[in-house]
């Protein structure tokens, strides 16, 4: 484990997560093994209840694992105070959720620069990166509109564009074509193929969706917790 | 730096909901504006009481001979008048004074007889001090120089079945052999302040001439004094009361005159008091509600901004500055609300006339008195509690682990 | 629908606690509030009533307002066997009064002369129990009870004569010498300071009544029946130069300004329901926004707009029983020892003209229903506009809103 630091993004070591819903415990994951590496672009797949979610919000920190050990980057994750992790996901992990990514109130401007603003970056800077960042999900121009103003696909690509500004390391997506029309996926997807093309940020997906499936060059299937397969294309 | 991001989240997710943040921004301005309401009310009560006291006929500050408050003893009268009475002309703090008779006596008329406090005054002195001449309701006030003229009460000159005119009959004790002395009077004024006691228990007469049917050559019993600063007769600790007071003689303030007075404005302040904790508890709760409930609608929203990176206490943070955004507001709203009702009752009182409280009766009406202080004192009262209530939904808030507070919701 | 209502209370528990809090916390205050101005006032009222005036006084018409001499009661008779039929009538005492002169040695002082039955006073007023020093006056002799106050004027002691000097009924200067049997405190300081007792007959004799008196004083056995019980003396006495007052008429300088304060406590009421309706209307309509999809599902599995109403304001009602039930547990205990551990005032103010040493809770039944039925009725008036927006979202659009 300890050599490989710098190439893996993610290591997990008999990772469980047991939860309780409604008084019934659940064992969402079920001791899962698994190294993760720079550049990859890969879709976690499994049925309704498989872990995925569950699997992709332990390694982020987003939520506590029952027993195992979770390293991001090389540094391990029980180490970490809630302050550190908060730190540690602000700079090194962006984040696109199924729908509701962004905040309301805020523009999308004010929503791709909220992480700088939290890293304490200059107001000029702030808007360089936000400008180039939009052009880069061919939304420039919106950088004034509010989320509800934004279709289903818009409003995805600028949470993409939120993940991305900061240049994180590793981009979990949950389910980010679940909401959209085939069009619209089709066009997320062929982006954050780009992105991880060129930029070589590690994308990690969980879906149900084939076209990810199609176009993710590694492909783990999850089943009640664990891995059932591990393919490389 | 960062903490604006957050003013300014706090700022628009407290206008999201505008119905919800106008209805707890109400509740809350209510609670403040009964405060301010409250203050100026209790204000102008201790006002109208210590002027309906201290200017109808009491003074600011009495001296007398020691003792002769309990009693009223004819013989005690002042111990060097003459040096006192010159040294007062001189005092800067004092602004009038009037010297005065007082016995009980009887008094009759051809249909009744009562007992009656008898007052010789000095009415040249007395104009400036008391409101007898203003309490007049028919004939003069001490026209002429008619030893016989008496001024009564006009509950009194029901109760005797007497008018202006009339006549009655005056008898006292004399100082030293207590012999009775019987004189005859004139009615030539009938008063009325309102207050029981003296409109069915006093008499005003000349003081010569109740010197002279009390054989007490030129003594006198009381002086009244009227101060510059309001404030001498209620501190019992000025320098003026020690001054006037020796072994024989003492000198107080209407504070000591009335004492229940002041403990009955400690009273009300204490009754405040409890009735501010009431409402804002009452209130409090409603603020938790409310916070709560705006916090369960984002909680997805929370997550999410955790997810990306925001502390937990940033989080925590935004929920307390939230509550601050609501207090502003509700405190907008209050003090709109208190300053419009304040001064709505600063124009149009409370007519309280005649009840009597605390050994004073309302002569006048109340009015509020709006100051200052209730406008800035109780607004950051308010904003302390709320941002202090908030911390419960707040710590709440920074607790929440992302994939719980995501999962919550929907 | 019941049933329903009645689980979703339990759904968002933290938000039905603190609502339910919220009534909770209002009802109790109100009612603590009435119990606490009731019972002070109705202790307060007992002790007057019971010390000195009585419940129900009969005088000549006119006197209350203009005492005089003159006006007197002359069938007493008649009148004491008519109270002797009265149900609710404890005990009555006549009495006579004048204002005079009191010297003794060499001082004189204004006094008050009141003439007393003195077994029917120490009945009804428990004049026996409030002698400080020496004894009560006893009949066919020339004594005189004297106030704590007068006794200290005077300078004089217990066997010291004592000159009364009044006005007679008939013009004539009245003039007579007592000797002092007893001092008396009656809880009165101001009447104390004057006050001289004689018995009924020294009394007439010295103010040449000739049987006649001035005030006949009734105590009754229940406060609440006062009014009652005076009508129908009233009734009974039939007489239009007499006129039969309540203590609400003779003390009515108290009784005016216990009605100004009361009044006090009704604003006192109405913000705090306000308050509380204000709480209440923010979680309702909270609630019922969140639930418009359970709203439209109802609807379109048949429930009837109505149904949804009753739903909404359902779920309010319970909320509402649970806060004041609640709220009566903590009103009555608090109450309870309210009534025990009251206020003693180290300096005791007056009110009214009446002194106030010390205040108490009572629980009385008003105290309970009176909050109850305003907090009630404001939670379910202010529940009925989240109602009739939650009744009104059609299906259709209901099921659409994710």
């Amino acid at each position: 484990m300890v050599d490989s630091k710098i190439q893996d993004v993610v290591v997990t070591e008999a990772l469980v997560k047991e939860y309780s819903d409604n008084g019934v415990p659940v064992l969402a994951v079920r001791g899962i093994n698994l190294r993760i590496q720079r550049g990859e672009f890969t879709a976690i797949v499994g049925p309704s209840g498989s872990g995925k979610t569950t699997f992709l919000n332990l390694i982020s920190g987003l939520d506590t694992a029952t027993s195992g050990k979770i390293w991001l980057n090389g540094k391990l994750l029980i180490d970490m105070s809630g302050r550190e992790l908060s730190d540690f996901r602000r700079d090194n992990i962006g984040f696109i959720f199924q729908a509701y990514n962004l905040i309301p109130v805020l523009t999308v401007e004010e929503n791709i620069e909220y992480i700088m603003l939290l890293q304490g970056i200059g107001k000029s800077e702030r808007r360089e990166r936000v400008n180039a960042v939009l052009s880069r999900v061919g939304l420039e121009g919106m950088a004034g509109r509010l989320p509800t103003k934004l279709s289903g696909g818009q409003q995805q690509r600028v949470a993409v564009a939120r993940a991305i500004v900061s240049n994180p390391s590793l981009v979990l997506a949950d389910e980010p074509t679940a909401n959209l029309d085939s069009k619209s996926a089709n066009d997320l997807l062929d982006m954050m193929k780009t992105l991880n093309e060129d930029g070589g940020m590690t994308f990690l997906f969980s879906t149900h969706d084939k076209k990810i499936m199609d176009k993710a060059r590694r492909l783990i299937v999850l089943r009640d917790g664990q891995i059932e397969s591990d393919e490389i294309r | 730096m960062t903490v604006k991001i957050f003013i300014k989240l706090a700022f628009r997710n407290i206008l999201r909901n505008k119905r919800r943040t106008l209805i707890a921004g109400t509740a809350i301005g209510i609670g403040l504006a009964c405060l301010i309401f409250a203050d100026a009310y209790m204000l102008g009560m201790e006002k109208n009481m210590i002027r309906s006291a201290t200017a109808s006929f009491l003074g600011e500050g009495q001296i007398h001979h020691a003792g002769f408050r309990e009693t009223l003893e004819v013989e005690k009268t002042i111990v060097g008048l003459d040096e006192i009475t010159e040294r007062l002309e001189q005092e800067p703090s004092v602004e009038q004074f009037a010297q005065r008779i007082l016995t009980m006596s009887m008094i009759s008329s051809p249909a009744n007889v009562q007992s009656a406090t008898m007052v010789g005054v000095d009415p040249s002195s007395e104009v400036y001090l008391s409101q007898i001449d203003e309490a007049l309701i028919e004939g003069e006030y001490f026209q002429g120089d008619s030893p016989r003229d008496i001024l009564i009460g006009f509950k009194l000159a029901e109760i005797l079945e007497v008018e202006l005119g009339d006549r009655v009959v005056l008898t006292a004790a004399q100082a030293h052999s207590g012999d009775l002395a019987q004189e005859l009077f004139r009615i030539s004024g009938i008063f009325r302040f309102h207050v029981n006691e003296m409109d069915r228990g006093m008499v005003f007469i000349r003081l010569p001439k109740a010197q002279e049917m009390l054989a007490l050559d030129r003594s006198v019993h009381e002086i009244a004094i009227k101060f510059n600063d309001p404030g001498i007769g209620r501190d019992r600790s000025d320098s003026i009361w020690a001054a006037y007071s020796s072994d024989e003689n003492e000198a107080v303030g209407w504070v000591e005159l009335l004492p229940q007075m002041e403990a009955v404005f400690e009273l009300s302040k204490f009754s405040m008091v409890v009735m501010g904790l009431i409402i804002f508890a009452v209130v409090a709760l409603g603020i938790i509600n409310t916070l709560f409930m705006s916090l369960y609608e984002r909680m997805y929203e929370f997550g999410v901004l955790r997810a990306i990176g925001t502390r937990p206490f940033n989080l925590g943070r935004l929920v307390v500055f939230e509550a601050c955004a609501l207090a502003l507001i509700s405190i907008a709203l209050g003090l709109v609300i208190g300053s419009v009702v304040s001064y709505i009752f600063t124009i149009r009182g409370w007519d309280l006339t005649g009840i009597e409280f605390s050994g004073v009766t309302f002569r006048e009406p109340l009015y509020a008195i709006m100051r200052l202080e209730q406008y800035i004192i109780y607004p950051i009262w308010v904003f302390i509690i709320t941002t202090l209530i908030s911390l419960y939904p707040a710590t709440f808030a920074a607790k929440l682990t992302p994939a719980k507070a995501m999962r919550k919701s929907f | 629908m019941v049933k329903i209502a009645f689980r979703n209370i339990f759904r968002q528990k933290r938000r039905t606690i603190l609502t339910v809090l919220t009534m909770l916390g209002g009802f109790a205050l109100c009612a603590v509030s009435y119990g606490w101005s009731d019972g002070t006032y109705n202790n307060i009222i007992d002790l007057f009533t019971r010390n000195q005036i009585g419940h129900i006084q009969i005088h000549r018409e006119g006197y209350l307002d203009r005492p005089s001499l003159y006006k007197t009661i002359k069938d007493t008779a008649r009148l004491e066997d008519l109270l002797h039929r009265q149900p609710g009538v404890e005990a009555w005492s006549p009495r006579v009064f004048s204002a005079g002169l009191a010297s003794a040695g060499d001082k004189t002082t204004g006094a008050r002369i009141l003439g007393v039955d003195i077994a029917r006073e120490s009945a009804m007023i428990r004049l026996d129990d409030k002698v400080t020093e020496g004894r009560l006056p006893s009949d066919e002799s020339h004594e005189a009870l004297v106030g704590e106050g007068l006794v200290k004027t005077l300078g004089a002691d217990l066997g010291d004569t004592v000159v009364v000097v009044s006005q007679g009924a008939d013009g004539s200067i009245a003039n007579d010498l007592y000797t002092i049997v007893g001092t008396v405190s009656s809880g009165d300081k101001f009447l104390d300071q004057v006050s001289l007792y004689l018995t009924l007959a020294e009394a007439q004799e010295l103010l040449v009544l000739q049987g006649r008196i001035h005030e006949l004083a009734i105590t009754c056995d229940d406060l609440h029946q006062v009014d009652r019980i005076a009508a129908e003396i009233s009734g009974a006495v039939n007489n239009p130069d007499l006129a039969v007052a309540t203590w609400k008429e003779v003390a009515s300088s108290f009784y005016q300004a216990m009605m100004a304060d009361k009044e006090g406590n009704w604003i006192m009421l109405f913000i705090i329901v306000l308050l509380v309706a204000v709480g209440v209307l923010n979680t309702v309509l909270m609630s019922v926004l969140e639930r418009v999809r359970e709203y439209g599902l109802l609807r379109a599995i048949g429930t009837s707009p109505i149904g949804i109403f009753k739903l909404v304001t359902t779920e309010v009602v319970f909320m509402a029983l649970i806060g004041i039930a609640l709220g009566c547990v903590v009103a009555f205990i608090t109450n309870s020892i309210l009534s025990v551990h009251g206020l003693s005032l180290t300096t005791p103010f007056t009110y009214g003209g009446i002194e106030f040493k010390e205040m108490n809770a009572e629980i009385n039944a008003r105290s309970f229903y009176i909050p109850a039925i305003a907090v009630f009725f404001s939670a379910f008036l202010v529940s009925i506009f989240p109602a009739v927006k939650a009744a009104r979202t059609p299906p259709a659009r209901a099921m659409r809103m994710n």
